[in-house]
């Protein structure tokens, strides 16, 4: 099982081709607002993406509870435990 | 029960604070509770006893059904129950929203015998039927959130955003009810809630209603304006509108810190905006993360799991013609709501496009059409929109002012300081959930809070006083 960090670094090259940023570098501060062209098309197209890279699916309340790349990578992680 | 009357502002809210603030040190968290929720039916009943059985009937209802989603053990009934749900839901807004319009069409034909039925709208209708549907998708997806029927209630019902939001999530909410989470301390925060509704009611009272009485004077119909009149006219709904709402948040917002509950902020400076995107980050915030997370995201998902920006623009249109339709039957709302979904998807197209306006002329852009979708808004026809629209247009009389000298010599000091201070608030200086947020400790912020709440208090007394835009919804 990967740890919150391999999941970021999975998560970088996804986010990259996504928002068109070939040298972006997440962090688990990483949201939508210091993040550029992060808007609510992107942030679907992304949710799509990490779906179908990790295989799992996320529900509404899930995505609405995620403050941050972090948020994500442990909530991919908790996903990914069960 | 307004929040800018004497009776909530001097009896209601400080006899609720300092009873719950006792009740939870001295008895418990759940008696405290309890005189919550008996206070906000209290509040609810107010203005019109005979609205409370609707209320309530929406809260056992959604508890019955967050209990039956919570505990079905096959998915298909979950989901089905779900849908049940949130179809009663709609239709019970509908069923006041909406029936009155048909019936009205059914009477105008003289049908004998036909008696239009009484479907007044309730008090706060459309705002809890949407905390309902949240808390029933929320429940489905995380069975584990289900509500005893006392915490429901006491969410269902808050006094602070039970009329007019902030829509809230009944997950963040209740946990506050029994436990205190905030980095600063309960005392703290009730006296930055208290500095918070001062401003609001500063807001609502000196401002808002003030730009409300040059708006209502040019929003009448058969009426003939220059270019400039029709600006000024369309300008003075804006500032009522962002004044009277974003002031009725921060007073709601501000009773809630004072009882030790934070709820979401519904507005951030929004006439700063550089594109609608933007706009709508800063505008109604609650409704807005409504829009995006509940309507727009499944909308935008259930048409494939690969999102383009056709999808997206198609999702948003949809998304905002929904909302427009929310505030009411009329043809201008879903207007207001489809220029809106529009622009975003403009907005969207224009920002792959990696093309940048310069900041100035981005919010210049910006700027203009939001007044452009308040004039359909505030219009009561789509003919009348267009028309008004018309003159704000160049046109032979640019710059004539025969209607606003009608205004002028009307209690001048009245309009003149509010539209001076609230030119400058809206577009400068820190936001009032900032200033709350700040250090308030000082002798010229106390000062200050004195001095505006006393200046309130003058306003509240005055036959100017509106009741709040968004009661009407």
């Amino acid at each position: 099982m990967s740890n919150r960090d391999e999941i970021i670094t999975e998560l970088e090259p996804i986010f990259r081709d996504v928002l068109d940023q070939p040298n972006l570098k997440l962090t688990p501060e990483s949201n939508a607002s210091n993040v550029e062209d992060w808007d609510s098309l992107a942030h679907v197209t992304l949710v799509g993406a990490v779906e179908r890279r990790f295989k799992l699916r996320f529900t509404l309340a899930e995505l609405q509870s995620l403050k941050n790349i972090g948020d994500m990578a442990s909530l991919i992680q908790r996903k990914l435990a069960k | 029960m307004l929040f800018s009357s004497f009776p909530y502002v001097f009896v209601f809210l400080p006899v609720v604070v300092l009873t719950y603030a006792f009740a939870k040190s001295k008895v418990g968290a759940r008696s405290a509770q309890v005189w919550l929720l008996l206070s906000s039916l209290f509040f609810y009943g107010w203005a019109k006893p005979s609205n409370l059985p609707f209320l309530l009937g929406s809260i056992l209802c959604n508890w019955v059904i967050g209990r039956a989603i919570a505990s079905a053990g096959i998915e298909t009934n979950r989901t089905r129950l779900l849908w049940f749900g949130i179809g009663a839901n709609i239709a019970f807004l509908f069923s006041f929203k909406y029936v009155n319009v048909f019936l009205s069409g059914l009477a105008a034909l003289h049908l004998p015998g036909f008696v239009l039925p009484d479907l007044e709208l309730p008090l706060g209708v459309s705002f809890f039927s949407l905390a309902q549907i949240m808390y029933l998708v929320d429940t489905y997806q995380a069975p584990e959130t289900v509500n005893s029927f006392l915490d429901h209630a006491t969410f269902a019902s808050f006094f602070p955003y039970v009329t007019s939001g902030p829509i809230s999530r009944s997950m963040e909410v209740v946990p506050q009810f029994k436990t205190f989470t905030g980095e600063t301390s309960r005392i703290e925060l009730a006296c930055r809630g208290f500095f918070l509704f001062v401003l609001g009611l500063g807001k609502k009272v000196l401002l808002a209603d003030a730009f409300g009485r040059i708006a209502d004077a040019g929003f009448t119909p058969f009426s003939h304006y220059s270019t400039l009149e029709a600006w000024v006219f369309c300008l003075a709904y804006a500032f009522e509108i962002y004044f009277d709402f974003s002031g009725y948040s921060d007073m709601a917002i501000g009773s809630a810190w004072m009882l030790g509950i934070r709820l979401p902020i519904n507005f951030n400076a929004p006439f700063r905006s550089k594109s609608m995107s933007e706009y709508w980050q800063r505008w109604h915030m609650s409704l807005s993360a409504f829009i995006t997370h509940y309507l727009y995201t499944p909308i935008l998902r259930s048409m494939g799991r690969r999102a383009t920006i056709g999808k997206s623009c198609v999702a948003v249109i949809v998304a905002m013609s929904i909302a427009g339709l929310w505030h009411g039957p009329s043809l201008t709302y879903i207007f207001w709501g489809l220029i809106n979904g529009a622009a975003l998807a403009v907005n969207q197209v224009w920002r792959r496009k990696k093309k940048r306006l310069p900041g100035a002329l981005s919010w210049a852009v910006t700027f203009a059409f939001v007044n452009v979708t308040f004039v359909f808004f505030r219009s009561p026809t789509l003919e009348f929109a267009f028309h008004f629209l018309r003159q704000m247009l160049p046109q032979t009389d640019l710059l004539g002012v025969s209607a606003l000298r009608g205004l002028i010599p009307f209690a001048p000091n009245l309009l003149w300081r509010p539209i001076i201070a609230g030119s400058f608030l809206a577009f400068f200086g820190k936001t009032s959930t900032e200033l709350a947020e700040s250090d308030i400790f000082t002798p010229p912020k106390a000062f200050a809070t004195a001095v505006l709440l006393v200046l309130g208090a003058l306003c509240m007394n005055t036959s100017a006083a509106k009741t709040f835009l968004y009661f009407a919804f």
